[in-house]
Formats: structure tokens, sequence, C-alpha cells
């Protein structure tokens, strides 16, 4: 290893210049001349050309700095929506991240102090760290370079040519529609002594090559892979396509709380990986071996590469390995500082889990980490059997009370609305302290500072643990607020009684330490006899799928929002059918314009009704965070425009939405359970997607001034196929005998970008002019 | 190597004709840095550089002279935006974002174009065999202009791990590369 450390160093020199190429070996010179063929990656004549035409627009110097307008790309576009979606990790790995379950009946203490002024007591874990596993590494004669009988296109196919070490065993083998070569190999760069632990026994790893042989599939190909019964996902493929392939090195991962005890006895592990097709199909191979203790670590011996068995093939996380392979270590042992607190969280678990049942947990959550101040709640109901493992689930997520996204588990799936988003949850255990010993034994294993106090909080005792993370892989840049983040900390507390999970609050920092970001999240958690009947409904039947609506809605608003922000103009006919009075109201029309920086925040607006004259009789002018209701004379502050890409919305007050709005409205629908259809036609010559939505009205409801029997109400949504553009949305009764009867209906005549409103319209939003109204 | 002087960077932040001198002078780095980083066409690469250099805009006048060289600021600023980028790719996967490309693109995205130089398809090959942290650490060295030092830094790693993962990088794409290198060698 010291002479690999020379090398290195060596031909650092020489890349620094400090040393001249004349004394350069061989080796060097080859390594050096990579160097020159790396330019091929520089941008070419025609590269640099099309670069130069993108320097970010400057449109002019305002004191010391430079007015910014952001160039977007259309692309670039659907990769910040993209990012916008990553919010939605918090919610698709629920519970992992997602708060936990709170005290069974009592609120959560909000507006926790972050300082530690509170603080009344105080003990830091400093612990030993890697030296747990002083010995859990493979021999260095395991590792003695390649095995002369090693066919070298093996490593080729591999894609492990530069490999420091050599095959153990392995091969190729069939299973369904793929072909994996699975091998297991020794490579001491696979290390157990850092944070970010690259093999639990340093030196193994395995080597995979997977090749999809089978016909196209609408979707990703997931692999999972790991030692059984610890299986978990391992990566995705972009598409299951023909001739797909993915090559991957995996070093021994285990759960945070799994602490084996690798010197207690010889191990036979069984290394499964598995791909799954969108279609739900799994196939895939495991290596058997046992690991052999020795002198100097360990030996790998009888090593065979097996085809799953049927138990393996039951879904992607089932293992024909039930019981943990090795021997474990009791952490209470290793790390009595934290035996308090395992104890706790475990009497919390316990009390929650006893016997199966339905968990209730609400989470509130704000943040500023997307550059606006940012509040939403998830809800969930979590049926979980006798094990404590997930039988069912739904999870509603909303933003100033709008529903913006729903998760649906069951039978080992679960579909994330409007995204639908299919993940497979197997049979997952319900995380009652939302990896808070995770976190802890993470911190003990690897000898990172965590501080415990108390502090009584709406006069309850807390004990608050709090993580610290110097951001070691260098800093962090934050796109919404514009700032680069060394460093991390969180805090979480939990009831000193009873254990449940109360709060936690996250803040970044910058160079200084000063607080670029912050979030809270406050948990309440209890057991209770039966979800609400919505939830019910929604468990029993298979929601209608939103995603062409989505996808059509999602196009249009990139169309009209993406490119560097603009004027967009709208006009829409109101139709009012029946009334009450029975008296005939004229159709009205009215327009409006909106100017919208690039993330679709308005900055300014003006909407009226159409006159018969043609002209526009303003009802709301805004003009940045200024609103005029121009009936009243009222002015208001508006909205800000908290365009929160960062989190899971796309809706955001503030935010030109019309078509997010539907999007919107239907999710709520679907979540009240409403029966919904959709289907394709032919509206005014245009092709159309069309939703429908029934609501039934029971009994019949007899209308006022009119003798139609309404029994259902419906609400309808005409999509343009080619646009995405929403046409129209009418709502109407229904008789018994199908006969419908408008209600009320709002048909859009004209949206578009344009360059600017007309003259006569841009003086009408002048508020601080003369001649504002 | 030093891409540009800190009184062009200083100047940068408030006057747009040094902005853009200092654009012409970096993004050519950037650039060949991002093509380290990502598999995708060329002008996925643009759209990063363009993306990177937003963002310098936009965070110029918070830079501090006298610190780390501008050099590894620019570049933590580019590692992490491709680093998010490559992030919300694993998740476009199962998202239906390509499927909204792909109608908002009918026209087939120009990857022929992008890969016109067989040297640099051979590259791209060879470079998708390593780690994101070689392909990152190479292209930091190669296209960035830092020393192992300021690398080292800016990745939070030791100087001398860091040496040792650029060899190490450098073999494995030597190897992955072929024969040819060694023929080259030889002649």
């Amino acid at each position: 290893m010291d002479g690999e450390r020379e090398k290195a160093r060596r031909l650092a020199e020489l890349l620094d210049g400090t040393r001249p190429e004349a004394e350069a070996s061989a080796e060097e010179r080859g390594l050096l001349a990579l160097r020159g063929r790396a330019q091929a990656l520089q941008a070419a004549a025609s590269e640099q050309a099309a670069l130069k035409a993108r320097l970010p627009e400057v449109k002019a110097a305002r004191g010391r700095r430079i007015a910014w307008r952001p160039l977007l790309t259309g692309a670039a576009a659907v990769i910040l929506l993209a990012l916008a979606a990553l919010g939605l990790n918090w919610l698709i790995s629920g519970r992992g991240e997602l708060p936990p379950v709170g005290q069974v009946d009592e609120p959560v203490p909000t507006a926790v102090p972050w300082p530690e002024d509170q603080t009344t007591a105080d003990s830091t874990f400093h612990l030993p760290g890697a030296a747990l596993w002083k010995g859990a590494k493979l021999s260095p004669e395991v590792c003695k370079g390649r095995a002369v009988d090693d066919d070298p296109e093996v490593y080729e196919r591999l894609g492990i040519g530069n490999l420091n070490g050599n095959l153990l065993g392995g091969g190729q083998l069939q299973s369904g529609d793929f072909i994996f070569d699975f091998w297991l190999i020794c490579d001491f760069q696979f290390e157990n002594s850092s944070r970010n632990l690259e093999s639990e026994v340093s030196g193994l790893s395995t080597a995979l090559k997977w090749t999809y042989t089978g016909g196209g599939q609408d979707g990703p190909i997931v692999i999972y892979s790991g030692i059984e019964p610890y299986l978990s996902e391992n990566s995705f493929s972009q598409s299951a396509s023909t001739g797909a392939s993915g090559t991957d090195l995996h070093g021994i991962e285990l759960p945070g709380d799994v602490l084996p005890d690798w010197n207690a006895q010889d191990a036979r592990l069984r290394w499964a990986v598995k791909a799954e097709l969108p279609d739900g199909t799994l196939a895939g191979a495991a290596l058997e071996f046992t690991l052999m203790r020795g002198e100097d670590g360990f030996t790998p011996v009888n090593i065979a590469l097996l085809p799953l068995t049927e138990a393996e093939l039951a879904g992607p996380n089932a293992s024909e390995v039930i019981d943990r392979p090795f021997a474990l270590l009791d952490a209470d042992a290793e790390y009595p500082q934290l035996a308090g607190a395992r104890a706790l969280l475990a009497k919390r678990e316990a009390e929650l889990l006893a016997g199966g049942g339905w968990i209730h947990r609400a989470v509130q959550y704000s943040t500023d980490q997307s550059g606006e101040p940012v509040e939403f709640t998830a809800e969930s109901w979590t049926q979980v059997d006798a094990q404590g493992r997930i039988r069912a689930e739904v999870t509603q997520t909303r933003q100033n009370g709008k529903l913006v996204a729903q998760t649906v588990a069951k039978d080992g799936r679960s579909s994330l609305t409007p995204w639908t988003y299919r993940i497979n949850l197997g049979l997952t255990r319900y995380q009652a302290d939302l990896g808070l010993w995770d976190q802890l034994i993470d911190a003990a294993r690897f000898g990172q500072p965590a501080v415990e106090s108390r502090e009584t909080v709406a006069g309850r005792e807390v004990i608050v643990f709090t993580f610290r993370d110097e951001l070691l892989n260098g800093p962090i840049y934050r796109e919404w607020t514009d700032r680069l983040v060394y460093g991390a900390a969180a805090r979480v507390g939990i009831d000193a009684q009873s254990g449940a999970y109360l709060f936690r609050e996250t803040q970044e920092f910058d160079e200084d330490g000063a607080v670029v970001s912050s979030s809270r999240e406050t948990v309440v958690e209890e057991r209770i006899g039966a979800p609400p009947e919505h939830v019910l409904t929604l468990l029993e039947r298979e929601p209608m799928e939103l995603i062409t609506v989505f996808s059509l809605l999602g196009r249009r608003w990139i169309e009209l929002m993406s490119v560097d922000g603009g004027w967009i103009y709208r006009r829409i006919v109101e139709s009012t059918g029946y009334t009450a009075s029975g008296r005939p109201v004229p159709d009205e029309t009215y327009e409006g314009w909106w100017l919208l920086d690039s993330l679709g925040r308005i900055q300014a607006s003006i909407t009226g009704r159409v006159e018969a004259d043609g002209s526009l009789a303003p009802i709301f002018i805004q003009q940045n965070v200024m609103v005029l209701d121009v009936m009243t004379g009222e002015r208001t502050a508006a909205a800000p425009g908290t365009y929160s890409m960062g989190m899971i919305l796309m809706y955001t007050p503030g935010t030109y939405s019309m078509g997010m709005d539907t999007m919107y409205a239907l999710l709520e629908f679907q979540a009240a359970g409403a029966a919904m259809e959709q289907h394709e036609e032919t509206v005014d010559g245009r092709a159309a997607l069309v939703v429908t939505v029934r609501e039934t009205l029971e009994p019949a409801q007899q209308l006022e001034g009119s003798d139609f029997a309404a029994t259902a109400y419906i609400h309808r949504y005409v999509i343009d196929m080619e646009t995405g553009q929403l046409l129209l949305r009418e709502a109407l009764y229904e008789a018994a005998d199908g006969s419908r009867l408008l209600h009320q209906a709002t048909r859009v005549a004209a949206e578009e970008r344009v360059d600017a409103p007309p003259e006569d319209v841009i003086g009408l939003m002048d508020l601080t002019s003369d001649s504002a109204p | 190597m030093i891409l540009t002087s800190a009184r062009l960077v200083e100047q940068a932040a408030s006057d747009p004709a040094a902005f853009a001198e200092l654009y012409e002078a970096c993004f050519p780095a950037v650039f060949h840095y991002i093509q380290f980083r990502c598999d995708g066409p060329a002008e996925q690469a643009q759209d990063l550089t363009a993306q990177v250099f937003e963002k310098v805009l936009r965070k110029l006048p918070d830079y501090r002279p006298g610190g780390a060289p501008f050099e590894a600021w620019l570049f933590a600023v580019a590692r992490n935006t491709v680093t998010d980028w490559q992030r919300a790719q694993r998740l476009r996967a199962g998202l239906p974002w390509e499927a909204l490309r792909r109608l908002r693109d009918p026209d087939p995205l120009p990857e022929a174009a992008a890969l016109h130089s067989e040297e640099r398809a051979r590259l791209k090959a060879a470079l998708a065999g390593l780690s994101q942290r070689e392909r990152d650490l190479l292209g930091l060295r190669f296209a960035s202009g830092l020393k192992n030092c300021e690398i080292a830094r800016l990745v939070g790693l030791g100087e001398n791990h860091v040496a040792v993962l650029i060899y190490r990088a450098l073999r494995k794409l030597r190897d992955r590369l072929g024969g040819e290198m060694e023929a080259a060698d030889g002649r």
C-alpha cells in the first residue's frame, strides 16, 4: 500500500509539473498520456460557439450587484421540475424521513428554541467507532492479485480491469429474461473504517453485470441486492428495453442497527441480487459462501452461484435466509452511553405496535430551505400486523389545506399520486423512532460527536439529541437560497417518559456559521381503532391513474413558464346554466395578463371583465406584492411568491397555476374516493382528454325553481391532447334518466404567451400613477 | 493552471463586461469537467455548464477573495450542480418526467452529433466504468487546473488520499481504454 502511495505522490508531481516528464517511468508516461486523450472531452469549436451564446444574460448593473436574468432552456426547466420532485424523497422513504410517532394523545410542542440555553444536562458521545470492526477484513492472502486461471474477459465484462485484488468465485447465470454475471471479489478499496461505509468486511465486495434480454416495458428495471435477509433496493436502470444492462460493485451493507460479531463464528452468507421489471416480474441469482475466520482476517470458501429459490422470488425483499446469519454484538454493552435511549425507544415501539392495528400519525413540517417559508402537513393511517410490519397505509400531504400528494400502499406496493410513482414496500416494519436509533448508532460506530441534553418544553421533559455534520465531502450548493452550505446540524427530541418522537429540527450553516436554512417537523402519533371511511375507500378501490392528466397539464405549464418569464394572456368565458331564480345569466368574458418570473411567480397582473364595447373593466390589479381590489378600492398585500421548487409542490400561492389547479382538484376528488373516469374524444374539432367526476346525490336533490331532480353532480374537465391546455371545465346536474343540466362552465378561449399587454392595459396597471383606478 | 485573475473576479461581480470575460475564460474548463462527470449528450453538458454560470452570476457578489482560489469556488458550484442533476436523474427514471420530456422534444436528441468524435465516445465509454468519485477527481484534476492539495480541500479528503484515488482512477481508465495506451507507450 505504501508503494502505491509513493507512486501516486510521484504521479502528482508529474501532473503538477514539479518533476520533469523525462523522469517518468513507462507506466507514468502511459498515465500522463491520458491527460492528452482527455482533451477530447473539451468543448469543440461548435460547442464553444454554442456556449458563448449562453452567457447568462446580464440586464444591467445595479449598485454592487448584477441584475440576474435566468436562462432556462426547456430541458433545464424539466430538470428543475424534477428537482422539485426530489422533495418526494421524504414521502417515498416515508419511514425513514417522515417524522414519526409522537405521544399517544398529547400535543406535540412547537416552536422549540434552537439554542442550547435550555440544556440542563450535557454529555457528548464520542465512541470508538471503527475499532468495533477490528479484524473484520479479508485476509491479505485472499487479495494477492489475479489468479492465473482468471479469464481476462470476465474482468472486462464486469468493468473491473483495475481491480486491486481478484475474483474469488461466481459465474454467469440465466434467470428469466436476465443474464447475471455475479462474482465475489476482493478489493481493499472497500473499507469499513469510514462513515461512508463501503463494506462491513474490508476487502469483500461483489461485482455484477446484468443484461436484460426480454421485450421492452414502460418503466425502469430496479435492482435489489444484499446479504440475506437484509436486501434493499440498489439501483435503477433508465428503462426496461431489450439489451439494457448495468454493472455494479457493491460491498456488504447492513442496516445501521445490525452489529455483527464477525469474530464469533464462521458465517455462511447468501448474497442475492434481483432485478424487477415494471410488470413486477423478478429474476436473480445468489452467491453463497462461508466466511472462514483466520489469524489475519477472513477467507471466503465454498463459493457457489445459485439460482434464486421460490421463497426469494416471492418479492423483491423476500429472502431464503430468514434468521440473521451471524452472531450479533450487544449494542448496550458496546455503547453503554446509548443504553437508556435504546430502552426508551424500544418501550415506545412495543407500546405503539402491540398486537398490530392502526396507527395515525400527523406531522407538521415547516422549512425555509426553498428560500421562502413553506409549511405543510402530512397525515398517515397505517395498518401494521402483529410483528409491526406495514400491511396498508394512506398518506396525504397538504399545503395550506390543499391536497398536493397522496400515497396509497397495500399488497406490498405503494403508489404516489399525482406522480404515479410506484415503489415496493415489501413488508417493511413500521419505524416508530423514525430512524433515530440508526442515527445514534451511526454516530457511535464512526465516532461522530453527538450531544444529549434535557429540556423542558411546554412543561414536558424532553430528551434532545444534537447531531452535527461538517460535510467533509465538501460544501453543498443550495439552489434556492443561492448559498453554499458548509455544515449542518439536526436536533431530535423524544419524550423523556414515553419515548415518543416529538420533533426534529435542522439547520444548515455557511462558512461563517451563519444559518442558511432551517426546518422543523413536529409529530403526533397514536393508535386508533380504525381509520376514517375515506381511507378505507382508498384502500379498497384502485384509484384512477392521473398520469396522463398530469403529463398534459405539466407539459402545458412548462411551455408557458419555462423560458425566462414574461407575459401570459388568458381569456375565459363563464357560463351559468341553472339558477334558483330561473333568471337567465348572460355569458361573461374575462381577460387577464400575468407577468411571471422564470419560476412562474406572479410579478404583476391585471384581470378584468370585458365590457360590451370590448374595453376592460379591471377587477384585480397586482404590482409586486400589492393587490388592488378595484371594486372596493382595497389594497392588500399579495401572497408572496412562495414558489417552492424544493418541495413537492408545483402549486403555490402567487404562482400562475390554472392547469395545476385542475390537477389538484382532481387529486382531491381522488382522495375523497369519488367515482372518476377518463376517455378521449373530439371536442370542438380537437382531440381531447375528458375527465369526469361523479358525485352521487343521495337522496336526489330537487332543484329549487325547477322540476329537475338531480341524482348526481358531474364535473367535467376537457384537456387538449395536443397542447395540454385546459379547454373547458364545467359542472352539471344529472337526473336519473341521464339527462343533464348545466350549472356552471368555464371555457378557456385563449391562453398564450404575449410580448406585453396592450398600452391601455399597461396604463391601468400603474398603481402609483394618478391614472390608477 | 489559473483560469482567471482575482481582479477580474472582483470586477465581474458588478460589471457585466467583466463577467462576460470571466465566462469566456472559465466556461471551457467547466464544460470539460462536466464531460468527465456526465454520460449524456454534449448538449446536456452545455445545459449544465450554463446552469453553473447562472449560479456563479448570482452568487459572485458573495464570493470573498483571499480564501480558497476562485477556481476552487467555481468548481464547488460545478460539482454540486452535477451532483444535484444526477440525483434528479435517478428520480426522473421513476417519474413521468421522461415521458414529459419526450412529449416536449419530438425530435431525437442530437446524441450522434454529441458523440461525433470517436475518441470522445471511447473516453466516455471508459469513464462510464469509473465511479462518480473517480470521475469527479479526474475531472477536477484535468479540467479545473487545481492541484491535489486544493482538490483535497474541495472534496474533503486528505491530499495523499486524493493522490492515490487519482492514481487508481487513471490506471482504471487506462485499463478500460484497452491496449491502445500500451501500444502508444511502446512507440
